[in-house]
């Protein structure tokens, strides 16, 4: 199966959880995407797509725990999710 | 949600019904769908709005329910919140504070409000209503919260297919006209080409796709949405790019060829919501849905001005490695390139005036090759037909399309082979290569 996406998960209402943020991981070259997932759910992680294709994995998780999801085997970058925009319908440029 | 509209721009309660499937429960994409599918040029959701005579809502209520029509009350909801996707079968809603009930389209059209809706029509003295009139799409004037932006921008196109001010033109240029085919067509070369496109999977990661549209009747089309709401392009954007890269050969009347690989296979991912923004991480689920596909072209007419980011870096290495090709929108910032055509691994794609200049607005710096950008003529969503639009998003699909061609010619060219034929064979520019790459794409 290419991808596999869940809903995002309702964070407890807790002081942590207000810095809870959307993250996209990117994995090495050749790392097994299911078992990095499962290591990154671990670490505290709520996973929302798991992109197998591309080795890259979005979810969520309290900023206090970028350190310890950098540091799962086979992780090589895990950066803030980047959001776009095309404008409104009609722009003048698009 | 939408609301009653102002008494000036109310319609004749005899009017027929706009749509009849239009249910309490149904969300306002699906009922914006519905408008546009519809195409009878009225701004009617399909619902009605029950206004019950002073002192006659429980009158009314009961009258309603005698019709064996299943209600719901906002007083059923925590603080009369009324969430519509919750009210599931119910076919009318009562919000008693304001002593109007929302009654599903079906209810008025097959059951006893017909009768009903003549009556108050009539000034009926024994009946309980005042007036039953269709539900319209009105929108907020101010700063609107995310989903109310969403709601208006779908609105805006609506409001635009309905004659207003929109797009900058829904007519092609006279050149167009009797050349027979877009300024950009035939910048690229392409109506000399022989190939077609036919065999080859294009993926468009954007808006989603006017899927009724005409002029993709009979083609192949595979569609997937990654941001929760249906395929169907309320924005235009996708439908526009879509139109330039995979558009038919000979549209029906005068309409001018716009369309680069017309036997192409269509693969629309709608990445981005009606609003036209991501929901989530939809363009990366976008990304890996299409090269799962094994879409040997990827067109992506979207970017954020943000620094190189590692997934999309990844998802072109990925791509490549599968012998397929992402090509992006440099952006139009008039700055840097963004992401993600910013990555060594997708092909960067800068605009073009009919000049052959590069566009004011074009990003520079990691370019790879230049497109037809401004006063691109393609397709819209109904009724609209067609519009021009500007920006590398326009430019891109020019390049997609042509990559199809290339594609088409050989099966060796994909991937890596087909990124460098690309570059070969593009017309020098006298400009920059950090402003158009390496020139003007060129069609087999």
């Amino acid at each position: 199966m290419p991808s596999t996406r869940t809903p995002p998960q309702a964070a407890p209402a807790t002081a942590a959880s207000a810095a809870t943020a959307n993250w996209t991981v990117t994995l090495q070259p050749g790392a097994n995407v299911a078992q990095a997932a499962r290591a990154l759910h671990a670490a505290g992680l709520t996973i929302s797509d798991q992109l197998d294709a591309i080795g890259v994995i979005n979810g969520a998780a309290p900023e206090r725990l970028l350190g310890r999801l950098r540091q799962v085997a086979g992780v090589a970058d895990v950066s803030p999710l980047l959001g776009f925009d095309v404008g409104p319908p009609g722009s003048a440029v698009a | 949600m939408a609301k009653k509209p102002t008494p000036g721009t109310q319609r004749a309660s005899a009017a027929k019904p706009a749509a009849t499937s239009a249910a309490a429960s149904t969300s306002i994409d699906d009922l914006m769908t519905a408008a546009l599918a519809r195409g009878d040029g009225s701004l009617e959701t399909g619902r009605y709005l029950v206004t019950f005579k002073e002192g006659a809502a429980e009158a009314g209520t009961k009258a309603l329910r005698g019709m064996n029509l299943r209600m719901a009350s906002a007083r059923d909801f925590t603080g009369q919140a009324v969430e519509m996707s919750a009210l599931g079968d119910a076919d009318a809603v009562m919000f008693p504070e304001i002593n109007v009930a929302l009654v599903s389209g079906a209810a008025v059209a097959e059951g006893a409000l017909r009768s009903a809706r003549a009556a108050s029509a009539e000034g009926d003295p024994d009946s309980a209503f005042q007036v039953v009139e269709p539900e319209y799409f009105v929108f907020s004037d101010g700063e609107p919260g995310e989903y109310l932006r969403g709601f208006l921008r779908a609105a805006e196109t609506i409001a635009r297919d309905l004659g207003g001010a929109g797009f900058e033109s829904d007519a092609p240029d006279a050149d167009a006209q009797v050349l027979g085919a877009t300024w950009g067509l035939g910048a690229c070369r392409v109506p000399p080409s022989t190939r077609t496109g036919a065999g080859i999977r294009v993926a468009v990661l954007d808006t989603g796709m006017d899927l009724g549209h005409p002029d993709f009747a009979g083609r192949v089309v595979v569609s997937r949405s990654f941001v929760g709401q249906p395929v169907q392009d309320l924005h235009g954007h996708g439908t526009h790019c879509i139109g330039t890269a995979c558009g038919r050969l000979a549209p029906a009347g005068n309409t001018p060829r716009y369309g680069v690989a017309f036997g192409a296979a269509i693969y629309a991912g709608k990445v981005l919501a009606n609003s036209g923004t991501s929901v989530g991480g939809s363009v990366l689920a976008g990304m890996n849905w299409a090269i799962a596909n094994n879409c040997q072209v990827i067109s992506m007419s979207l970017g954020s001005q943000s620094p190189v980011q590692a997934a999309y870096t990844n998802a072109g290495a990925a791509a490549l490695q599968r012998g397929l090709l992402i090509v992006a929108a440099a952006g139009n910032a008039g700055s840097s390139t963004g992401a993600p055509a910013n990555s060594p691994t997708i092909f960067s794609v800068a605009s073009l005036d009919k000049n052959l200049a590069p566009s004011s607005f074009s990003n520079f710096g990691k370019v790879q090759i230049a497109a037809p950008g401004r006063d691109v003529f393609s397709t819209l969503p109904r009724p609209r037909n067609y519009g021009t639009m500007s920006g590398t998003s326009m430019a891109t699909p020019h390049v997609a399309g042509v990559a199809a061609l290339w594609a088409q010619s050989s099966a060796a060219l994909r991937g890596q082979a087909l990124w460098n034929r690309l570059l070969a064979t593009a017309r020098p520019l006298p400009f920059a290569a950090a402003r158009v790459g390496r020139g003007l794409v060129q069609a087999p």
